[in-house]
């Protein structure tokens, strides 16, 4: 009776982990721009993708004192950041962090990131069920200079 | 969420240009183009907005990070690209630099005859060697020039360029025009370059105040 009903609960764990691996985001090509001596903040893009409705709610670095996640809007020529709370990430569909949209903002910066470097991040989800869920992600310091794409996919229709 | 509320006490640096001003530049961007099309005289076009004879900009001296005044003045003989921006500045002003960056390598054997100056809205976090090691890692020629509030308030009025200066929940907002402004070597303002223009396009632009062939 204690055995089964160890073995029970050993199960469920089992089958709990195979559920949020599952439902487990999934982040491609991460990046991070690269920074000169001295200077205070960067920010990091990827694409995200889940098998489920998530929301992303917020991110956090070693690399940085403050990270969160910003929008950036243009009206007219002029270039507006705003931070945000949440992005909806809907099943099956890549969000895409990505220059002239979405990125996450990297602040009170601990040390100077070079090309090559590796920044871990910590993404935060909540589930459409209100499960929270880290993933970790190994994000790589691109030049000052570089671009995500040859285009910008906001419409800004740059190159 | 609620928009972000801009805050009395630090000192908001937006630059208000009146709405019939920018109705009035607006109309005249329109008709500029026609007009060059109607004078048989002008063979190439900006890609940008040509504001040749509009009097946009003006002589201003700023500081470079080494503690110099520098001139616009200085940098005669020479096409100038003027762009405004920051260095905390994670997405745009690398853009824009890197752009501009190409657009000199474009240029080649003319490259030298290009001085690109970049000035920061946000003078009081871009204090000190920041802004030269920021603008040199696009490349080593770029200037990077700060000012007191009111020296860059009166720069970016000049040339028609908007900022603000927000704070929100503990950090600093930034807000600016991504334009990009083209002086000829004679120190005219001829062409406003945006955003969105490629670099080739913008090299073309510089390749004409260059020439001399729009003017």
């Amino acid at each position: 009776m204690f055995k089964s009903a160890i073995r029970t609960l050993l199960l469920l764990t089992l089958l709990d982990g195979v559920a949020s691996a599952m439902a487990q985001v999934v982040v491609t090509e991460p990046w991070v721009r690269g920074t000169v001596e001295g200077q205070a903040s960067t920010g990091a893009y990827m694409t995200l993708k889940s098998a489920h409705d998530v929301t992303l709610v917020g991110a956090s670095s070693d690399v940085a004192g403050h990270t969160s996640i910003h929008q950036m809007q243009m009206h007219g020529d002029m270039m507006m950041m705003r931070p945000v709370e949440r992005v909806q990430i809907h099943a099956g569909h890549a969000f895409v962090l990505e220059e002239g949209h979405y990125h996450l903002m990297l602040d009170d910066l601990k040390r100077r990131l070079n090309v090559g470097d590796q920044v871990g991040l910590d993404l935060q989800f909540l589930d459409a069920d209100g499960t929270k869920q880290v993933v970790h992600v190994v994000a790589r310091v691109r030049e000052l200079a570089a671009h995500d794409s040859p285009h910008m996919h906001s419409g800004m229709g740059h190159e | 969420m609620s928009e972000p509320k801009r805050e009395g006490r630090d000192r908001l640096f937006a630059v208000a240009v009146p709405l019939v001003a920018v109705a009035a530049i607006a109309a005249l961007a329109a008709l500029t183009p026609a007009l060059s099309w109607l004078g048989s005289d002008r063979a190439a076009h900006f890609h940008g907005r040509d504001v040749t004879g509009q009097n946009w900009g003006a002589q201003f001296t700023l500081t470079d990070p080494a503690g110099h005044r520098v001139s616009l003045a200085d940098e005669k003989g020479k096409a100038v690209l003027l762009a405004f921006g920051y260095t905390h500045c994670p997405d745009a002003c690398p853009t824009t630099l890197a752009r501009l960056a190409e657009v000199r390598h474009l240029l080649g054997g003319d490259a030298p005859r290009v001085q690109v100056l970049f000035v920061t809205v946000d003078p009081e976090r871009d204090k000190g060697p920041i802004l030269g090691r920021y603008v040199s890692a696009f490349d080593p020629t770029f200037i990077g020039l700060s000012g007191s509030e009111d020296e860059t308030d009166a720069v970016a009025t000049a040339f028609h360029a908007d900022y603000g200066i927000t704070k929100y929940q503990g950090e600093i907002l930034v807000e600016h025009s991504v334009d990009t402004y083209l002086i000829d070597p004679s120190g005219r303002t001829r062409d406003v370059i945006p955003y969105s223009l490629a670099a080739r396009e913008v090299a073309d632009d510089v390749r004409l105040v260059l020439d001399g062939s729009s003017s």
